[in-house]
């Protein structure tokens, strides 16, 4: 059976090309619509990322004592204090006299507190000069009593 | 009957008792030392600057006539004194031989030392007080938590201390006066010139009536000033939760600027107050007292504000 010759159909198929070149040069628009992907999965995945860390943010700033809404005055400050921790420190040191080392902490707290009310005022009062001064005065004040501290604490040492 | 019945035993209850009184014995007998008594004089120059260091004890400084110094007192002979007199300069340094645990079981040195009256004078201290009296040259003065009580006519004076109180009382005329603590009480009277009163959580009392300019803030402590308003002073007092009682001689020529931000405002000397919002707390006082031409600016956060004529009681 296929030892019949050819018909014309099969003739003229054979007689048609094998390969076709494309009128046009199409990788540009494949390479351009590759790296459209590609920008459209890092967008996704950075939204992801900011997305997260802000609901991360938002739920620390909600729980934290700073912000309880109605709450009594706040006592805390960010979590890393670099003031506080001195001033632990320093009401450690046994080369101070009891009573400066009792009183060191509560004095830090109520300057930590003012700071916040002043700053809560702030918040709704944006334009108070008074306000503004208060902060600059617990600011200053904050300044002077680390300094203090690290006077107070360097001079019993070497007084000993 | 055995050898053992013979002996003499001590019953349990009775060591148990006996071990505590030992062991007080003991340290009874560590404090029957017997302090080292001072007495030592020597010429210094008029205008001498005097350097005194002391940790626990008192320190008393009076001013006198004669050029030379006279240090008389008691110290524990445990401590060391370093003692240095050239010309114009004097230290008197008290030096702790044994820190440690019971360091503060160690009686400190109570001096008493007489400088000639214009010497500049700086004392430092730790937990011993400090009075000084009679002086007229600057005067420095910090302790850490011992008391500071200074009755001088100095021209300049700074007294602080971490959280002890200080007493100032008189000053040359005019003078510059710096007196800062934390916790600790600030009362100044009979001072002119240039006050700086600062508290974080002390309260702070000033009855004056020559001075020209005063600036008294704490935190969380009261304040107080009576007095008379000189004409063209400044006087600034602010507090964050502190209440500030304001209470000036009859008829002060000032211009009053008061501002309670959350606080409430009592005002004797002047038209009412009125609240600083339709609906927010707060109220807010400007007015002017007569001629003169001082100016008084009182503000707080959250503390109470009194205006008062001055009275006796005062």
């Amino acid at each position: 059976m296929n030892d019949q010759p050819p018909s014309i159909l099969e003739k003229a198929l054979s007689t048609l090309p094998r390969e076709r070149a494309p009128e046009a040069d199409l990788w540009p628009g494949i390479a351009r619509t590759i790296r459209c992907r590609r920008r459209t999965r890092q967008v996704v995945a950075s939204g992801a990322i900011l997305v997260t860390a802000g609901i991360v943010a938002f739920s620390f700033g909600f729980f934290s004592p700073a912000t309880v809404p109605g709450g009594a005055p706040v006592v805390g400050r960010p979590p890393i204090d670099l003031a506080a921790a001195f001033v632990t420190r320093v009401a450690r040191d046994a080369a101070l006299p009891r009573p400066v080392r009792a009183s060191l902490p509560a004095d830090l707290r109520t300057l930590d507190q003012a700071q916040v009310l002043i700053e809560r005022r702030l918040a709704r009062d944006p334009g108070a000069p008074a306000v503004r001064g208060l902060l600059v005065q617990v600011e200053t004040d904050r300044a002077r009593f680390l300094a203090t501290v690290e006077d107070a604490q360097l001079h019993s040492r070497n007084w000993q | 009957m055995t050898l053992k019945s013979q002996q003499f035993r001590i019953p349990p209850i009775l060591c148990a008792l006996l071990s505590p009184a030992v062991l007080f014995a003991c340290i009874g007998s560590a404090r029957a030392v017997p302090l080292r008594t001072l007495n030592l004089s020597r010429p210094l120059a008029s205008h001498a600057r005097v350097l005194i260091v002391n940790i626990a004890g008192q320190v008393t400084v009076t001013g006198w006539k004669h050029p030379a110094f006279r240090l008389t007192g008691t110290m524990d002979p445990r401590d060391r004194l370093r003692l240095r007199v050239r010309g114009h300069l004097l230290i008197i340094r008290i030096m702790r031989r044994h820190p440690g645990p019971g360091a503060e079981r160690i009686r400190g040195a109570h001096l008493q030392v007489d400088i000639p009256v214009a010497s500049r004078l700086t004392v430092r201290t730790v937990s011993a007080s400090v009075m000084a009296q009679n002086l007229r040259g600057p005067i420095r003065l910090k302790s850490v938590s011992g008391s500071i009580k200074l009755e001088s006519s100095s021209h300049r004076i700074v007294a602080k201390s971490v959280s002890g109180n200080i007493a100032l009382d008189g000053s040359a005329r005019p003078a510059r006066i710096v007196a800062h603590t934390v916790s600790g009480r600030i009362t100044i009277e009979n001072v002119a010139g240039r006050l700086r009163a600062a508290s974080v959580s002390g309260s702070v009392w000033v009855g004056s009536k020559a001075l020209r300019r005063a600036r008294l803030r704490t935190v969380s402590g009261p304040i107080q000033f009576v007095g008379r308003l000189v004409p063209g002073g400044r006087y600034g007092l602010g507090s964050v939760s502190g209440n500030i009682g304001f209470a000036p001689a009859p008829r002060p020529g000032a211009l009053f600027q008061v501002v309670s931000l959350s606080g409430d405002i009592g005002d004797a000397i002047g038209p009412p107050a009125h609240p600083r919002s339709r609906f927010g707390p707060g109220e807010v006082l400007h007015f002017v007292s007569g001629p003169g031409g001082a100016r008084v600016r009182i503000r707080t956060l959250s503390g109470n504000i009194g205006l008062e004529k001055m009275t006796k009681g005062h």
